[in-house]
């Protein structure tokens, strides 16, 4: 197997099934597009939370940080579902 | 085991099938795209599309537009109506609210309608008249100096329409020019983008300013501005006041460059070709560049400015789309692993995975490709006179039409989007090293466009049909 096979491998073949609550599921972290257009000053005028390039990111309000979806941490709640 | 495995990639390619019609990225593929190849069959059955794609012509009085509206009326009702569906149906996918949409893109159809028209005066160019830079003052008059009512932001999509309109741009660019002078973009882009990025870097560290707002405000100036600093953002998972401030000093020097690149180039009497390359070298997002870019068409043949009116947005395409965009995905994987593996967490795990390259791809250019790529099938075996004759007007001219179109949507839109009072206050060392990055930018780019590259972006200018 080559190096850049092991890489693109890498993320399916060595995640942990048992991972961590990600941030997509927590009740902080806030990635509609509408909202994240409405908080982010400006993104609108040149940009665009519906462009591919955000892909699922959003904004961490419990850490004040723009995330991945896919991060964690220890202060996850589970979003309460509607 | 096996069955979360399956779960997990179940999941995931439920996802990669929700994207299609979740992101704006592909709807203007489907947009575009839809329009190509029913502009193809239509063309491949003896009909074409340049019924509904009707636009200003010249004039010079006017008695001449009342003319011209009268008569064509039918037809820009029509067009109207086919805008409508389309963006219609692709904003309520997204989720925006319909109600609001249609009374906003009302509004901004009449009003591109109208400076579509002023543009189409025999008298424009002689005083700076340009679609792009009227729209780009309008637009930024009235939503900077007037309350405008809020359901009007539901149609002002300028990313979407930019995107809808490069893809039908593709249209008009012969795949064989893309072949020929992509490595070259690539190449001019990719020392640009990497000194680019490496100065406001280093200045932003040493004045003292967070890693990762360096990294954001360094991929902001050096790939795609605004769509660049908030890919950047959340790879190194930047604080939440980070992305504003980067997009706050996109924009400004974004507008200053949609004035300053095509009025110098002009004073320096620089080719279409030639001024394009640095636009898309030197612009931060696409939006803006195409302004700039589009501008300087409109200058070809005037005031010794040499070279096809194609050539400045083909060049401008090539550099900034092709040598600057598709990159995105690597510079945020790039980023992500150091600030993971290099910089402290704070509590926070986010890990980076190829996917990403993939997943931030600005899914656009694909259509921009497969658009380029059909076009060029349909010239395939015709002599020079039949293509002319032919397929110019009846299939590429409409697109070409329908591209235009969307452009003056998105100009209006970026000045209607831009309110200088709404905009994060950025603070003087990000500024200043955020400037030092332009100033980097545009002095390398000019230097690679117009002296080491000179030559190929001159040819393209001459060559482009």
């Amino acid at each position: 197997m080559t190096a850049a096979r092991a890489m693109i491998d890498a993320p399916l073949h060595s995640a942990p099934i048992e991972t961590p609550p990600r941030c997509a599921a927590c009740r902080f972290f806030c990635s509609d597009p509408q909202e994240l257009e409405s908080r982010i000053a400006g993104l609108r005028s040149f940009g665009s939370a519906f462009a591919a390039v955000r892909d699922a990111d959003g904004l961490c309000t419990r850490h004040d940080r723009y995330l991945r979806a896919t991060a964690h941490c220890r202060s996850f709640e589970a979003r309460i579902a509607d | 085991m096996p069955n979360d495995a399956n779960a997990i990639t179940s999941a995931s390619r439920q996802s990669s099938w929700r994207e299609l019609f979740a992101k704006e990225d592909w709807w203007a593929v489907w947009i575009g795209l839809g329009l190509v190849v029913v502009a193809g069959v239509l063309f491949a059955n003896g009909a074409s599309l340049k019924w509904i794609a009707v636009t200003p012509q010249k004039w010079s009085t006017l008695d001449q537009v009342g003319a011209q509206f009268g008569a064509n009326a039918a037809r820009y009702l029509a067009l109207f109506v086919l805008w409508l569906v389309l963006f219609g149906i692709a904003v309520r996918a997204l989720g925006l609210r319909l109600a609001e949409f249609i009374p906003a893109f009302v509004v901004l159809f009449i009003v591109s309608a109208l400076i579509y028209t002023l543009g189409a005066w025999d008298q424009a160019s002689r005083y700076n008249l340009e679609p792009p830079l009227v729209a780009l003052v309008l637009g930024l008059l009235a939503s900077n100096l007037l309350r405008l009512p809020d359901w009007l932001q539901s149609g002002l999509r300028v990313e979407f329409y930019i995107k809808t309109g490069i893809v039908l741009l593709g249209a008009g660019f012969p795949f064989v020019l893309i072949l020929w002078a992509g490595p070259v973009a690539i190449g001019q882009a990719a020392i640009v983008s990497l000194v680019t990025f490496g100065v406001i870097y280093f200045v932003a560290v040493k004045l003292g300013l967070d890693r990762r707002l360096a990294a954001t405000l360094g991929v902001g100036g050096a790939v795609c501005g605004v769509s660049g600093a908030i890919a950047a953002a959340g790879a190194v998972g930047a604080k939440k006041e980070h992305a504003p401030i980067a997009i706050t000093l996109v924009i400004l020097w974004a507008i200053v460059m949609i004035f300053v690149l095509p009025l110098v180039s002009r004073a320096l009497g620089l080719p279409t070709g030639v001024a394009g390359a640095w636009i898309g070298t030197s612009e931060f997002a696409d939006a803006a560049g195409l302004a700039a870019a589009q501008t300087y068409s409109g200058y070809a043949g005037q005031a010794g400015v040499t070279g096809t009116p194609e050539a400045a947005v083909q060049a401008f395409t090539l550099m900034k789309v092709i040598g600057r965009d598709v990159w995105i995905g690597v510079w945020a994987l790039v980023l992500s692993i150091v600030a993971t593996t290099r910089w402290e967490n704070d509590g926070v795990t986010s890990r980076a995975d190829a996917g990403e390259i993939w997943r931030r791809f600005p899914k656009f250019v694909i259509g921009f490709l497969i658009a380029s790529v059909i076009v060029s099938l349909a010239a395939k075996g015709l002599s020079y006179d039949a293509y002319k004759k032919t397929l110019t007007p009846e299939l590429v001219a409409p697109l070409q039409g329908l591209r235009n179109w969307a452009f003056i949507f998105c100009f209006l839109s970026i000045g209607l989007t831009t309110r200088l009072r709404d905009l994060a206050t950025a603070g003087a060392r990000p500024f200043y090293a955020f400037t030092a990055g332009v100033v980097v930018n545009v002095i390398l780019g000019y230097i690679l466009s117009t002296i080491v590259f000179v030559d190929f972006w001159q040819k393209l200018g001459e060559a482009a049909p």
